[in-house]
C-alpha cells in the first residue's frame, strides 16, 4: 500500500485556489463535481419553487435552496445538495462565515450519471444520521422520486402519486408537479 | 437505476440471525467481515498489551472493539481501540460506544483497500477519534492520521508519540518485534 495522503480539512478545502471548477469534500478527499445540465438545473429550480410555494401551509418556516452547501460531519465533509430545505431557526443560527452544520432536514439529489446507487445510499445514510428527516432521489429517466426515511425505509413515488410532506409539518407534493 | 434498497438500522442489524459469519454495518449496508488470520490476531493482541502497559488506567484498551461512529446506519469493529474510561463507563451495557474511540487502529489486510481505510479514518476522526492508525505488517510501518488530517508514517527504529493519550512513546520495533 502506497503512503496514505493527508485528509483534507474543511479549512484547507475552503482555501483552495478557485480554478473555475466545482468540488466537494468527501471523506477528506477533494472530489470534482460537474455543473448540472439544463434538464437537471430546471428540475432543481422547479423543486425549489414547489417547496417554497408550500411554505405558507407549513407550521414552520423553511429556507429552501439549490446548490445548497452544508457540512454533514464536523470535519472532512463539505457537500452541496441539489436542493435542500433547512428550518429557518437552523439557518438563522448558522454563522455567516460558515455553512450549516449537520445535514439539512430535507436533502434532494437528482440522479445523474456521476451519482452511483451506492454513492447515493452512502450519502443518504450520512445525511439521515446527521439531521435529515428525509433524503429524496429524483430520477428524471424513470420519472420517480425515491424517499428515504430516517428509519432507513424507502418509498418510491411515481406519476399520479403524491409525496406526503408530513415530516415537515404537513401538506403534500404531487409527483406530476415535480416533473410537469 | 434500480430502486435504492432500504438502509439497515442498527436495531435491524442487531436482530440479524447469527449465521456464524461476522458482519459490520457500513452506511446502512450489511458488509461481511472475515475473521483475522493468526498473524493479524497476534499483532492485535500485541498492540493491546503494549498500549495497556503504556497508557494510564484512565483508558480502556481493547481489540475487536465494536462502536457506532454515527448515531445510525453505522456499526463497526476496530481491530484495536482505545477509549477514555469516562466514555467507556458512560456507555450503556446494552448498547455500544457512540461515536468513534479516541484511538482506532486497523491492521492492513488484503480485504481492505486504501480508499476504504481513508474513508474510515475520516469518519472516525470526524466523530471522536484523536488519531487513526494503520499498521502495515508487510512494510513494518505504522501510519498515524491525526485529527487535523495530517499523516505521519513511522518505521523501524522510530517511536510513535502517545502524548495525545497521556502516554510517552511506543517504539515501532516493539510492535513488529
Amino acid at each position: 500500500m502506497a503512503t496514505l495522503p493527508d485528509l483534507i480539512t474543511v479549512e484547507r478545502f475552503r482555501n483552495m485556489p478557485d480554478d473555475g471548477c466545482k468540488y466537494e469534500l468527501r471523506r477528506g478527499e477533494v472530489v470534482p463535481v460537474g455543473y448540472p445540465k439544463k434538464r437537471h438545473y430546471r428540475r432543481q429550480r422547479r423543486l425549489v419553487k414547489l417547496l417554497e410555494a408550500r411554505q405558507a401551509r407549513l407550521p414552520r418556516s423553511w429556507e429552501v435552496g439549490m446548490e445548497f452547501a452544508y457540512r454533514p460531519l464536523p470535519e472532512f465533509e463539505f457537500r452541496c445538495a441539489d436542493v435542500a430545505a433547512l428550518t429557518e431557526a437552523r439557518w438563522d443560527a448558522t454563522d455567516e462565515d460558515d455553512n450549516p452544520r449537520g445535514a439539512p432536514e430535507l436533502v434532494i439529489e437528482i440522479k445523474s450519471p456521476s451519482n452511483t446507487k451506492r454513492e447515493l445510499a452512502k450519502l443518504a445514510s450520512l445525511c439521515l444520521a446527521n439531521g435529515s428527516r428525509e433524503f429524496w432521489v429524483v430520477d428524471l429517466d424513470r420519472v420517480s422520486v425515491t424517499v428515504m426515511h430516517r428509519d432507513g425505509t424507502t418509498s418510491v413515488f411515481r406519476a399520479g402519486q403524491i409525496i406526503p410532506l408530513s415530516a415537515f409539518g404537513g401538506d403534500e407534493l404531487p409527483v406530476d408537479e415535480v416533473f410537469g | 437505476m434500480a430502486a435504492l434498497p432500504d438502509l439497515i438500522t442498527v436495531e435491524q442489524f442487531d436482530k440479524i440471525p447469527d449465521d456464524g459469519q461476522r458482519y459490520e454495518l457500513h452506511y446502512g449496508e450489511v458488509v461481511p467481515r472475515g475473521c483475522p488470520k493468526q498473524k493479524y490476531y497476534n499483532l492485535q493482541e500485541r498492540l493491546v498489551d503494549l498500549l495497556e502497559t503504556r497508557l494510564a488506567r484512565s483508558w480502556e484498551v481493547g481489540f475487536e472493539f465494536p462502536y457506532r461512529a454515527l448515531k445510525e446506519f453505522e456499526f463497526r469493529c476496530a481491530d484495536v481501540a482505545v477509549v477514555s474510561e469516562a466514555r467507556w463507563a458512560a456507555t450503556d451495557p446494552e448498547d455500544n460506544l457512540h461515536g468513534a474511540p479516541e484511538l482506532v487502529i486497523e491492521v492492513k489486510s488484503p480485504s481492505i483497500t486504501k480508499g476504504e481505510l481513508v474513508e474510515l479514518a475520516s469518519l472516525c476522526l470526524a466523530n471522536g477519534s484523536l488519531q487513526f492508525w494503520i499498521v502495515d505488517l508487510d512494510r513494518g510501518s505504522v501510519t498515524v492520521i491525526h485529527g487535523n488530517g495530517k499523516t505521519s508514517v513511522f518505521g523501524a527504529g522510530q517511536s510513535i508519540p502517545l502524548t495525545a493519550f497521556g502516554g510517552e512513546t511506543l517504539p515501532v520495533d516493539e510492535i513488529f518485534g
